[in-house]
Parts: C-alpha cells; structure tokens; sequence
C-alpha cells in the first residue's frame, strides 16, 4: 500500500472515515478508518508478542547456562554463550512494545469510549518482565529436581502471560 | 503523479494513534510497511537465536543433570515454530520490497531494491547459523578439535544477522514522516 489520502469529509464520525490508498502499480484501495486503526493495534500486538518471546529465550539460556556451570560444562562455551542471556536491550525493547501495545488499546478507549479493551489492559498491566526474570534466578543454582521445580515455577508465570498476550491478539487481530 | 485527493493526511492525525505511520499525500508508505516487518523479523531472530543457543548447551547437559527439566525447556523454546515465523516474515519482506521496487519514486526503488538484496543476504546467514548450531552442539558433545574454532564461526553469523536489521533500518529511515 501507498499514499493515503482522503475521500470523505473529516466531518464524518472518525470511524466512518474513509480512507484511501494508492499501491505502486496505480491501484486504488478504500479502507474505513475501523480497519486502518485495527491493523496499527495488531501490528502493536505482533511486535509485544515477539519482542516477549526474544525476551523469555534469553531468560531460558540463562537457566540452561546456570545449570551447565553447575554440573561442570566447559566454561569456553558457556561464558561464549553468556551474552544471549537476559540482554537489557531485549527486555527495553519488550518494555518498550508492551507499553506501546497499552497504549493503542487505552486511546483506542479514550476515544471512543469503548470498554472492550478495558479487561485487557488489565492483563496486560499484570506482565512484569523483571520478575518474569527473577522467577528464573532460582533455576540457575538448581540441579537434578530442583531444577525442575524452579523451571516448572519460572514456567507458571511465563504461562500465564502467554496466555494474556495470545487473548488480546484474539481481540485485536485485523481480518 | 498529482493524487485526486481533497483532504490531507493531517484531516486524520487526531483521530489516530501517536505512533500510527501516517504518510503525506505526496508520500508512499511501502517504506513503513517494510520496516513493520523488519521489526518483527528482528525480534523473532531473537527468539530463534536463543532456542538454538539452549539446543547447543541442552546438549552438553544430557546425562549430567535433570534431563526432564532440559527436556522442559527445549519444548518451551519453540525452535521450530521460531524459525517457520523468521521464513515466512522473510516471505513477506520480500513482498515489501518488491512493492517498493514498483514503486514511481525513484528513492524508494533504490531502497526496495537495497531491502530485498538484504533479505537474501539474511535468509542465507540463517541458513548457515542453522548449520553451525549443529555442528557447534555436535562438535562440543564429542570433544571434536575444531569445536572453538565452529562456535566463533556461529557467533559471527549471528553478529551478521543482527548487523544486518540495523543496515535495513538505516535504508528505510529516510521515508519515514517527520512529524
């Protein structure tokens, strides 16, 4: 899609607004403003739900890496491997995405006082990524069962935050 | 080409969301969309960078420890389903930038044609960093001479990568609104 103009006058309720696109080949396309909001709150949505997965691998390397230092992994690959784990600027990008994702869901409210979003805010507000990291700290310390008791932990919170993520995407992903 | 339009982008802005990329009649929003994908393309490789990272310490932890909390983790890093996400949104990068190779601006051409020459160039690293992280997990487990020498190889490649999302940004960057 390309340039963007408009085809109804701005006098018309803003979700009636037509808007029209032009792609390279000349094509013309009309799309109702609804839609144009939709797809920039999926897009929020597809970036949070990445940027979260990038995140939690990292924190998961790190389990692993505690746990090949203690059972005596040569420490050449472990300390080569070290840089993947909680990295700051995945978890800035993710903070980043996450309040960006809030943010299109609460104007999306403010505007047109809309309280579909409102629960999901909630739920949304609810996703902590340090104590999503801290929930592994255990883990790394941990062998034989109490490795898995730390993983099956670190897993109940990062579970329950997949959980949110995938109900909003259900609520704001553009046909 | 004059755009028979009677209103401009500016009508909109207070309906839409801050961050929303809003072009000027007289821009062409390929570009953005591009970028779009290559953001989420940069955070999956991520994704995809950390399961394999576990996959090559996974297993050197076989047989030392928890085998069944390893097992837990290696399912939980989807590294299949992170590397089907990376190709398809490969796939549609590709598409972008096709789009933006039709597009009547010069400018953004040179910069759809730039995007796509990378994209190759990405889709080709990762296919050799898939290759390396085998070898690198195999190379380790059996003590094999060259093992230091294959994990630096990964590590460069995967540098490559991220290199790479950087550059595709820096080409995009100048077709983005200024407001």
């Amino acid at each position: 899609m390309s340039r963007i103009i408009f085809v109804t006058p701005p006098a018309f309720p803003p979700t009636g607004l037509l808007l029209r696109f032009r792609d390279p080949t000349g094509r013309y396309m009309t799309r109702s403003m609804d839609k144009v909001l939709r797809i920039s709150r999926a897009s929020a949505w597809h970036k949070f739900k990445r940027s979260y997965a990038a995140y939690r691998s990292s924190i998961m390397v790190r389990i692993a890496i505690g746990a090949a230092t203690r059972a005596g992994v040569s420490r050449d690959l472990t300390d080569a491997l070290r840089p993947m784990v909680p990295r700051s600027d995945l978890r800035t990008r993710a903070q980043t995405d996450l309040e960006e994702l809030q943010g299109e869901l609460g104007e999306w409210m403010d505007r047109h006082g809309n309280g579909e979003y409102r629960e999901l805010i909630t739920a949304l507000n609810e996703i902590d990524l340090t104590a999503l990291a801290s929930d592994g700290e255990p883990a790394e310390g941990a062998q034989g069962r109490e490795l898995t008791t730390a993983i099956d932990t670190w897993s109940d919170r990062d579970s329950r935050y997949r959980e949110i993520i995938t109900r909003v995407g259900a609520a704001v992903s553009a046909e | 080409m004059p755009i028979p339009g009677r209103f401009t982008s500016s009508v909109a802005r207070p309906y839409l969301p801050r961050r929303f990329p809003l072009p000027r009649q007289d821009q062409d929003w390929s570009p953005m969309m591009a970028a779009s994908k290559v953001a989420r393309l940069s955070r999956t490789w991520n994704a995809l960078e950390g399961a394999m990272a576990l996959h090559i310490i996974a297993e050197q932890l076989r047989g030392r420890t928890g085998d069944a909390a390893v097992r837990d983790l290696l399912e939980k890093a989807d590294l299949e389903r992170n590397q089907q996400d990376v190709n398809d949104l490969l796939d549609e990068l590709e598409g972008r930038a096709a789009e933006m190779q039709r597009s009547d601006n010069r400018a953004i051409q040179d910069a759809g044609r730039l995007i796509a020459e990378k994209a190759g160039e990405v889709r080709r690293t990762i296919g050799s960093v898939r290759q390396l992280y085998q070898q690198v997990a195999a190379a380790w487990r059996s003590g094999a001479g060259n093992r230091q020498e294959l994990l630096d190889n990964y590590l460069a490649e995967c540098g490559r990568v991220e290199s790479t999302w950087r550059a595709m940004f820096g080409d995009l960057r100048p077709f983005f609104p200024s407001d």
